[in-house]
């Protein structure tokens, strides 16, 4: 009982350059999207059919729901995202629709990775994935300042110990 | 020194070749994966080629056999082969998931067997296969590989020492010939069969003159049945023929289906003219489920699947071999205590909530809709007037989205997850907490209305996540913490 209010408070957020990635992410997803959009319906009208509405409507509206999407979603993304290196387990909370809170004990931890994607390394963050010897363990950190992710991992490893996981 | 001793026991730690019948084999092998060849050199009908081809290809498998060595080493099982490009294969006793002896007819009418060494991780390369040996040797060496695995994981000390003294074997389960019969009747192989009666249909492109023949015999509009009583026959019989071939093929797998403990170690035997014994060792079992479609319930029948931690990817191989394919609901309990030491019957289940039955409901009419609105424009396009038949499909789905609610539960008892679900099938996952890898409690934005969460206890193995489905979120929340193996004690309010 005492862990777990120790552990409600040491609960950390993610680097607040998260969102900038997110957001990047999201909204670069959006575009394709909207440019596929905007080749079909130019496409079609050239072709000769006639959908409805003037051309570039549908790609305009994708692109403002994206827009907008690409707004709000990381920032209620990162205000839900709490982890926390609890003394005997791992403990991610996160999810806006879909609330997951999922708890991994160190002793079962097999590796872990510390990758970046190109946003990621450009606003200089890295992503720690927890792996165990089951496939379903759900456990990415994604927005951690890269400086932090290898003392993170030194210290998850350091807690995991020598034991047979399996 | 301990893993050296049980390494030279088995006869000289000594270069061993596999059996000197091999070359045979391999060559049956090469024919089988050069079957265009060999059909060519048969095609052309003189003698003096084919015995040339069977001498050349005998002096090559003789060469290959020649060149196989395989030696138990302190700590691994060294694997040695290849005549021009050379490999060497080193598996650590660690590794070993599972040691399988098969014997084909053959190898039973000759004495030989395939001993077939799996390894954790992926791909079909995990496996060592010695393809043949005597069957003493594979029983020696698959004793003393097991030995030595046990020795090298040296977590179970006594257990190890109690292997080592040859230990006796006790059966916990038989299968008679009937019983195997009846898991065939009542299991997926009735569907199955439809996979083997497919090709049989396509007999025609096969061997156009036969299905001449036949047509000419049974003329298909004078056999066609027409009165109902012919029908009715016709349907009987089709359904006779599909249920003993169903009985066949479950006989040709599953005969003399025996589940025994020996040491600390699983056997599963089991096979008609292909004997298949499985080895597991009891330590690297994970999960076990006990499942119960509607059928085997009522007529008292059950069957058991066990997860090890073996390949992600032949996970499934690996499941059947160590299913058990049927046995009287009244056993399960007895070989669950026997497969999970320390587990308790199956307790009474704790019922979700009730706000979880609106939910079970609810998806199982989401999850009819399609098939309903399908079943509705067939009907319209078949016949106007018969459409509105198909909204019969709602109180169906009703009913079945009631059973859902009603098949669901979970207990948890002496360190013992249960969890119950499933309809037709129902599904009792039984998960030693101690196995788990991870968990977490997870809610949709329909769940978190009613205060609903599901639990997923990730363990290792390739089957499917154990989960608590629609718990109330607090207690969803107190069974991550039993997972976790913290303070299991009695249920706390606050959060």
């Amino acid at each position: 009982m005492t862990e777990r209010t120790q552990s409600a408070t040491a609960a950390r957020a993610l680097d607040r350059r998260i969102v900038v990635v997110w957001t990047v992410q999201t909204a670069a997803f959006f575009l394709v999207l909207a440019a596929i959009v905007l080749v079909v319906d130019v496409g079609s009208r050239l072709a000769g059919a006639d959908p409805p509405g003037p051309p570039g409507l549908a790609a305009g509206l994708v692109a403002l729901a994206g827009g907008l999407l690409a707004w709000w979603y990381p920032r209620a993304d990162y205000r839900h995202w709490r982890y926390d290196v609890a003394e005997d387990a791992l403990e991610l909370r996160h999810g806006i629709l879909r609330r997951v809170h999922s708890a991994i004990p160190y002793f079962r931890v097999q590796h872990i990775d510390v990758t970046q994607g190109p946003v990621e390394r450009l606003v200089g963050l890295s992503r720690l994935v927890v792996h165990t010897a089951s496939a379903g363990t759900d456990a990415t950190i994604p927005g951690i300042a890269a400086g932090d992710a290898e003392g993170l991992r030194r210290l998850i490893l350091a807690r995991a110990g020598t034991g047979d996981a399996v | 020194m301990r893993s050296e001793d049980l390494a030279v026991a088995p006869g000289g730690g000594g270069l061993r070749r596999l059996h000197v019948l091999s070359p045979v084999f391999f060559a049956a092998g090469h024919v089988r994966r050069l079957w265009p060849l060999a059909l060519l050199v048969l095609a052309r009908r003189q003698l003096w080629l084919i015995v040339a081809a069977v001498v050349v290809l005998l002096a090559v498998t003789t060469l290959e056999w020649l060149r196989r060595t395989y030696v138990l080493e302190a700590a691994a099982l060294r694997v040695e082969e290849g005549v021009l490009a050379r490999k060497l294969r080193v598996v650590p006793f660690d590794r070993i998931q599972q040691v399988d002896l098969v014997r084909k007819p053959l190898h039973r009418v000759l004495g030989v067997a395939t001993l077939r060494v799996e390894t954790a991780g992926g791909g079909r390369s995990a496996e060592v296969d010695l393809d043949v040996v005597s069957l003493g040797e594979a029983q020696a060496l698959r004793s003393s590989l097991l030995r030595a695995k046990a020795g090298a994981a040296e977590a179970g000390g006594e257990e190890a020492e109690a292997a080592a003294a040859a230990p006796p074997e006790r059966a916990l389960l038989r299968l008679s010939v009937g019983q195997v019969m009846l898991a065939g009747i009542t299991g997926t192989r009735a569907a199955a069969v439809l996979a083997v009666l497919g090709p049989l249909s396509q007999l025609s492109d096969w061997s156009p003159s036969l299905s001449d023949w036949l047509l000419r015999r049974f003329n298909p509009e004078a056999v066609a049945p027409t009165t109902p009583a012919a029908v009715v026959a016709v349907a009987v019989l089709a359904a006779a023929v599909w249920l003993g071939l169903a009985a066949a093929s479950s006989v040709v797998t599953d005969f003399g289906f025996t589940l025994a403990r020996v040491g600390g170690d699983l056997v599963v035997r089991r096979g008609l003219l292909e004997r298949r014994e499985a080895v597991l060792p009891i330590a690297r079992l994970q999960v076990v489920r006990v499942e119960e479609s509607l059928l085997r319930r009522a007529l008292g029948l059950a069957s058991i699947r066990i997860q090890s931690a073996g390949r992600a990817g032949g996970a499934d191989q690996t499941a059947s071999r160590l299913a058990i394919p049927i046995l009287p609901r009244s056993e399960v309990n007895r070989v669950l205590g026997e497969l999970l030491p320390g587990a308790a019957p199956i307790p009474r289940l704790l019922a979700p909530p009730p706000v979880a039955r609106r939910r079970a409901v609810r998806r199982s009419l989401v999850g009819a809709a399609p098939l309903i609105v399908a079943a509705a424009v067939v009907l319209w396009a078949l016949s106007r007037p018969t459409a509105p038949a198909a909204l019969l499909g709602v109180p169906l789905a009703v009913l079945g989205g009631l059973a859902a609610y009603r098949s669901l539960g979970h207990a948890r008892r002496d360190g013992f997850l249960y969890a119950r679900r499933g309809v037709p099938i129902r599904v009792t996952t039984v998960v030693p907490v101690a196995k788990a890898q991870s968990g977490s409690v997870r809610s949709s934005l329909f769940q978190r209305r009613v205060g609903l969460a599901t639990l997923h206890v990730d363990v290792a193995g390739g089957g499917p996540t154990p989960r608590v489905l629609d718990e109330a979120e607090e207690n969803a929340e107190e069974l991550l913490q039993v997972v976790l193996g913290r303070s299991p004690g009695p249920r706390f309010s606050g959060g």
